[in-house]
């Protein structure tokens, strides 16, 4: 029986212990990063994307997890999974030859995710030797410059564009023209709209450039003001006819008021959503023209 | 009996903790094997037969987790024009079966049409039946799915009352919803009448037979302005938004009695193919 029991625990060793090490997990890295390559290149990025965590779970050699972090931070970006590219992308470390790379698209990634917030401190610390790369330190940061509204500090940044990169000067051009576009624009009030609805109704749609919401304002009104009156010189002041109709004209007068201020704010939040749009595509452009060419 | 059931347990937490060591969750247990069969194709020199049947090995992992697009790319990536015609029919085969599951019945066809036309005059071109009359059956080929079905039922040897589904059952007669907007548009509430609805039909009718009366009514009072907006105004909104609906409706019967048609039958002609498959196991 203690022989019984020998063999099954040998049994248990061989057949079970060694049944998750697969022949690709027990291959030496570089082959490990060649198959990741050829899965890349087939476009088997889910099983490129196991096949990194694997390795960086089994190797602890820095080199290794570097070039693990930064081809899962690039396979989440091409998924478009900005929150895990970043988290892989912050795991290379500044000796990699990806780290700039890791660097920039951290940055790009989380500013995407999060425009309203000021990401000045993961970029403005790094010290890049290489002049393009200054450049695109500076473009970047003078991109969340726009998107935080802040055009007297774009202005000095703006100012140390060299327009010497190709990869870099047409996205230059586009966030000056989106600073001049901000400089000269007059954001409408909601007040003066809710004002000019109150005299004329549907005028405060007019103001906001919205011409056909602005007619048809004042084509409802008009028609159960019509109504009313009717109401009120036929039936009297005091009839159910002229009350109920009093009552919906005046309830849609004041809805129009507030409907016209409203509509400012959604049309200027609108706006700005389109501007940061644009702002963040100019942001991404050269990342992938400098970088993943 | 102490040491036998020691022998057990070791054995037991041996399978357990292999398992897990495996893969820590399911979806993590099929990327573990779908990256081992890809590492086979990556690393082995494979003939085209042996590469087509490690690509349907992954497509049937795809599958089993219901990444049913993903399992049509992987079929893709074989040799759809060499090696063995079995092989071959049966990455075919699972093309036209993994579109009709994703609800692709063009493409189905397509594939099927594949599968006969490489494979004409063998068994190969005939053993998609089931998946023919299924297809034809969603795409509406009445003649076609009751000419195939008549095969079926000799091949499979159906009891009487199965075989002549075709006879005892009236095919569905579907509502036409241009037509049923259209004559909403001459009556009121008569498209929602074609279409199978009758209680909606009188209650758009009424409604707008209301509209219309009070408007009728306020001009007869003299009061114009809300006979025209009020009673005019609200039956014009109810009369075009009545008209679309009843086009809804139609289509929503439609769908009905299509699916009250091709659920019974589709449900015979898969059991019959799961009943053959178990005999032919045993």
């Amino acid at each position: 029986m203690k022989h019984c029991l020998r063999i099954a625990a040998l049994l248990y060793f061989v057949t079970f212990s060694f049944q998750g090490l697969a022949q690709w997990q027990s291959e030496e890295p570089a082959k490990q990063f060649a198959f990741a390559n050829y899965l890349i290149a087939q476009k088997q990025s889910t099983e490129a994307i196991y096949l990194l965590k694997s390795v960086l779970e089994q190797q602890s050699e820095l080199t290794i997890q570097d070039s693990a972090s930064w081809l899962l931070g690039r396979l989440y970006y091409d998924k478009q999974q900005l929150d895990l590219s970043s988290h892989y992308y912050q795991q290379v470390s500044i000796h990699s030859s990806g780290y700039s790379e890791a660097v920039f698209f951290h940055y790009f990634n989380t500013q995407f995710a999060r425009p309203d917030s000021a990401l000045y401190p993961l970029l403005e610390k790094q010290v890049f030797s290489n002049d393009l790369l200054q450049e695109l330190q500076q473009f970047e940061l003078s991109g969340t410059d726009l998107l935080q509204r802040n055009l007297s500090a774009f202005e000095k940044r703006a100012n140390s564009f060299t327009q010497n990169y190709y990869a870099l000067s047409p996205y230059q051009a586009d966030l000056n023209s989106i600073y001049l576009d901000l400089k000269t624009q007059k954001n409408k009030k909601p007040w003066v709209a809710g004002m000019l609805s109150a005299v004329v109704p549907g005028a405060g749609r007019v103001y906001n450039g919205r011409w056909g919401q602005g007619i048809m304002s004042l084509m409802i009104i008009g028609i159960m003001g019509a109504q009313t009156y009717e109401a009120y010189q036929k039936s009297g002041p005091e009839s159910v006819r002229f009350i109920a109709y009093g009552t919906l004209l005046s309830s849609l007068y004041v809805a129009n008021i507030a409907g016209s201020m409203v509509n400012v704010r959604i049309t200027r939040n609108e706006k700005n959503e389109a501007i940061d749009q644009k702002i963040l595509f100019s942001m991404h452009m050269p990342l992938r023209a400098i970088f993943r060419q | 009996m102490t040491r036998r059931f020691f022998l057990v347990c070791i054995c037991l937490s041996g399978l357990f903790l292999g398992n897990k060591a495996l893969a820590s969750s399911e979806s993590d247990s099929v990327d573990f094997h779908l990256l081992s069969l890809e590492y086979r194709l990556y690393t082995e020199e494979l003939s085209v037969d042996e590469r087509n049947t490690l690509l349907m090995q992954k497509a049937t992992l795809f599958h089993q987790s219901n990444r049913l697009s993903e399992a049509i790319e992987t079929l893709l990536r074989g040799n759809l024009y060499g090696g063995n015609d079995s092989i071959r029919s049966a990455v075919y085969t699972r093309l036209a079966y993994y579109n009709y599951l994703l609800k692709d019945y063009k493409k189905t066809q397509s594939y099927l049409l594949e599968n006969a036309y490489y494979f004409e005059g063998t068994y190969l071109a005939n053993q998609n039946l089931y998946l023919e009359i299924l297809t034809h059956l969603q795409l509406q080929e009445w003649e076609e799915a009751k000419e195939k079905f008549n095969r079926f039922a000799a091949l499979y040897t159906l009891n009487y009352e199965d075989a002549r589904y075709f006879e005892t059952h009236p095919l569905p007669r579907l509502k036409d919803s241009e037509k049923a907007v259209s004559i909403s548009h001459y009556l009121p509430g008569i498209g929602q009448w074609y279409a199978g609805y009758p209680g909606k039909a009188l209650v758009s009718g009424g409604i707008q037979a209301a509209f219309v009366g009070f408007g009728l009514y306020n001009f007869y009072t003299g009061y114009f302005f809300s006979g025209a907006f009020t009673g005019i105004g609200l039956f014009y909104t109810f009369y075009t938004g009545g008209a679309r609906h009843a086009g809804y409706l139609a289509e929503q019967t439609n769908a009905k009695r299509l699916t009250e048609f091709n659920e019974p039958l589709s449900r015979i002609i898969v059991e019959s193919v799961q009943q053959k498959s178990i005999k032919k196991g045993k």
